[in-house]
């Protein structure tokens, strides 16, 4: 059998299981692609084995490996997303616990397979075409009859009816 | 300080969870590497130097040794490769943005092998197969995994109707490796044949041409695997592999990927075998074609790739159902050995509440008590684990054995038994109906005293269990 998993000090393997999800998406979004995420979350826990921080609490570790994966991000000299304020730690640390919770997004993320559903159907055909099958925006104007420019308007109308249901579920749930 | 009210954000965030969600933009389980990154093994990003030792060489490098003399003048070639295609996708932003939304195109990418054959388990891949006029449709998934000599090794099974087909991999900052078994490809359980080959090597464009080697499939007679013996490294065969491209358009049905192009090139026992495979980053394998000599060409093509879901923390399920933080558990292991290892995905959770120690089952996103004498556990855990489309062949008998190993394993470990080993005594009938199995195990507790006993199994051949006891 395996060592206990649930327990207060958190070994470097427990660390990693439980807090490597959280630092990807993280970096994914401040702007790096999924290559560069999993570059930049192993670097992070390699600087936690080589300089752990005294609190190794479940926050507190969140909060250093996130501190870890911006400073990495930034000496990559990379642009960070619009909108994500990359030169403001506190602004990032509340923007990044509006949306991922205390749990890596795991709620927001269930929220979205069932905010999917919900879509009527072409804003859903639009956003599956778009994300799942990566669709180009002419080749997704020519499948729905519409113009390239309608497609943007569609897929940006459909992602505010997801931001719209995914929040109206997080705050029906306890 | 208040942050200010930006929406911009918040769309991000929803754009990485939908990239996430619906375009396999998921993350990986960077345990191993990190391990390894931590433990001094470079990084797969960074050029491959040579190991410092024969011991400290993994054993998966062999297309690294072969060609060790060329490595540097192929690192330039390779080098040269990827420069040619970062100038290319520049030019042609068309190709990459159809696979690589959201403008990432202009930024480099990683060249880790992996990141082309993504193996995290539930992950499916529908392809349409042709040959010689014929079709039908493939399904591949990566059911079960277990750690072979510290390494995660991932099973693939494909169904196309009749009796699976099972094969293993894994991916390491080295490439990406199949693992042969000795069993035939009928079989779910690996036992290493001794016979691994890194089918794509990390950095991709970094090596021109490797070579590996794999054993040829075998398949299970109807009258039983022992027949045709066990598969063996002296009946491997050698392949070539060349790289033909790194960034090359292809189109499938309406869908336009940007492919690793590998040509492999060995020698069967019908005669000499060209193969051509196109990854794309983040999917896996979207084109196959296998053309041996005087033969019709068998193609198969990417028709959905539905990527792995979201895996919660293990932990986090289980702490949800128990509703109590911080409170002791601990994980069972399967060893690799073991019938359930590859065939369960389900994992165990023992918890101690006073005197007596509870099972918990966590299945993906949900836990829930699971009681080793009641079948109904059994049954809920079968329908969760989708036995029945692979009711043939040799899954019978080891998801059969399987279940019951694993209620002898439960057995001891609720009763403060150390150590499970088989007995002596193993029967299996496998029948129209249904598959019936009877195992003798012995259980030695903590004060080294053995206890014999006896596991019967039964499942009927649409996955369904009906039996599953221990006679002491």
């Amino acid at each position: 059998m395996s060592a206990p998993t649930i327990a207060p000090t958190p070994s470097l393997d427990e660390a990693i299981a439980r807090h490597q999800r959280g630092v990807w998406r993280f970096l994914r979004w401040l702007g790096a692609d999924p290559a560069l995420a999993d570059d930049l979350t192993q670097d992070a826990f390699v600087q936690l084995l080589q300089h752990p921080p005294l609190d190794c609490s479940d926050p507190a570790l969140a909060s250093w490996l996130r501190t870890t994966a911006t400073n990495l991000f930034r000496s990559q000299h990379r642009r960070g997303r619009f909108g994500v304020p990359l030169d403001d730690p506190d602004a990032l640390a509340t923007l990044w616990r509006r949306n991922a919770s205390d749990d890596d997004g795991e709620r927001y993320l269930a929220a979205l397979a069932h905010c999917l559903q919900s879509l009527p159907p072409t804003p859903r055909s639009a956003i599956e075409l778009h994300y799942r099958h990566r669709q180009r925006h002419e080749d997704l104007a020519a499948k729905l009859g519409i113009t390239s420019a309608g497609v943007k308007s569609l897929l940006r109308r459909a992602r505010e009816l997801l931001e719209r249901c995914i929040t109206n579920r997080l705050r029906s749930e306890p | 300080m208040n942050p200010p009210r930006s929406t911009s954000a918040d769309e991000a965030f929803l754009e990485i969870a939908l990239e996430e969600q619906l375009g396999g933009a998921v993350p990986p389980d960077l345990v191993a590497r990190i391990r390894r990154s931590a433990n001094g093994t470079p990084m797969p990003r960074r050029p491959r130097p040579a190991p410092a030792t024969a011991a400290d060489r993994p054993a998966t490098t062999r297309c690294a040794r072969n060609h060790r003399l060329l490595a540097a003048a192929l690192l330039l070639v390779g080098s040269a490769v990827v420069a040619g295609v970062a100038l290319d996708s520049r030019s042609n932003r068309s190709g990459f943005a159809a696979q690589e939304p959201q403008g990432r195109d202009d930024k480099p990418h990683s060249m880790a092998a992996a990141a082309w054959f993504p193996l995290s388990l539930g992950a499916r891949w529908e392809y349409r197969q042709a040959r010689d006029g014929d079709e039908r449709k493939i399904t591949v998934t990566a059911t079960a995994a277990a750690l072979v000599g510290g390494m995660p090794v991932v099973q693939l099974t494909e169904l196309d109707g009749s009796e699976p087909r099972f094969s293993f991999w894994s991916t390491d900052e080295h490439g990406v490796h199949q693992h042969a078994s000795q069993g035939t490809s009928g079989d779910p359980l690996f036992i290493a044949a001794g016979v691994h080959g890194c089918v794509l090597p990390s950095p991709l464009g970094a090596e021109a041409k490797w070579s590996w080697r794999r054993l040829p499939a075998i398949e299970l007679p109807k009258f039983g695997a022992a027949a045709v013996g066990r598969r063996t490294p002296a009946d491997a065969i050698d392949c070539q592999a060349t790289l033909l491209g790194v960034a090359e358009a292809l189109r499938i049905g309406d869908r336009d990927w940007s492919c690793v192009h590998v040509r492999i090139d060995c020698t069967t026992k019908n005669g000499p075998c060209e193969e051509h495979v196109w990854y794309a980053r983040g999917v896996g394998v979207v084109r196959h074609a296998v053309h041996v000599e005087g033969q019709p060409e068998v193609l198969r093509e990417l028709v959905q790739f539905t990527p792995a879901p979201p895996a919660p923390d293990r932990s986090n399920v289980l702490t949800a159902l128990i509703n109590a933080p911080g409170k002791h558990c601990e994980w069972v292991t399967f060893p690799p050995e073991d019938d359930a290892a590859w065939t369960l995905r389900s994992t165990f959770a023992l918890v101690r509440e006073g005197d007596a120690i509870r099972v918990f089952r966590v299945f993906g996103d949900h836990a829930v008590a699971f009681d080793r004498t009641r079948i109904e556990d059994f049954q809920a855990l079968a329908a969760d684990e989708d036995f029945g489309p692979r009711m043939e062949g040799l899954f019978p008998q080891r998801a059969t054995v399987g279940l019951a190993r694993l209620a002898a394993r439960l057995h001891a470990l609720q009763y403060e038994g150390n150590t499970v080993r088989d007995g002596k005594g193993f029967r299996a009938e496998i029948g129209q109906a249904a598959a019936k199995v009877e195992i003798s195990v012995v259980v030695t507790d903590q004060d080294g005293k053995d206890q014999q006993l006896v596991v019967k199994a039964r499942m009927t051949m649409k996955g369904v269990p009906e039996q599953v006891d221990i006679q002491q």
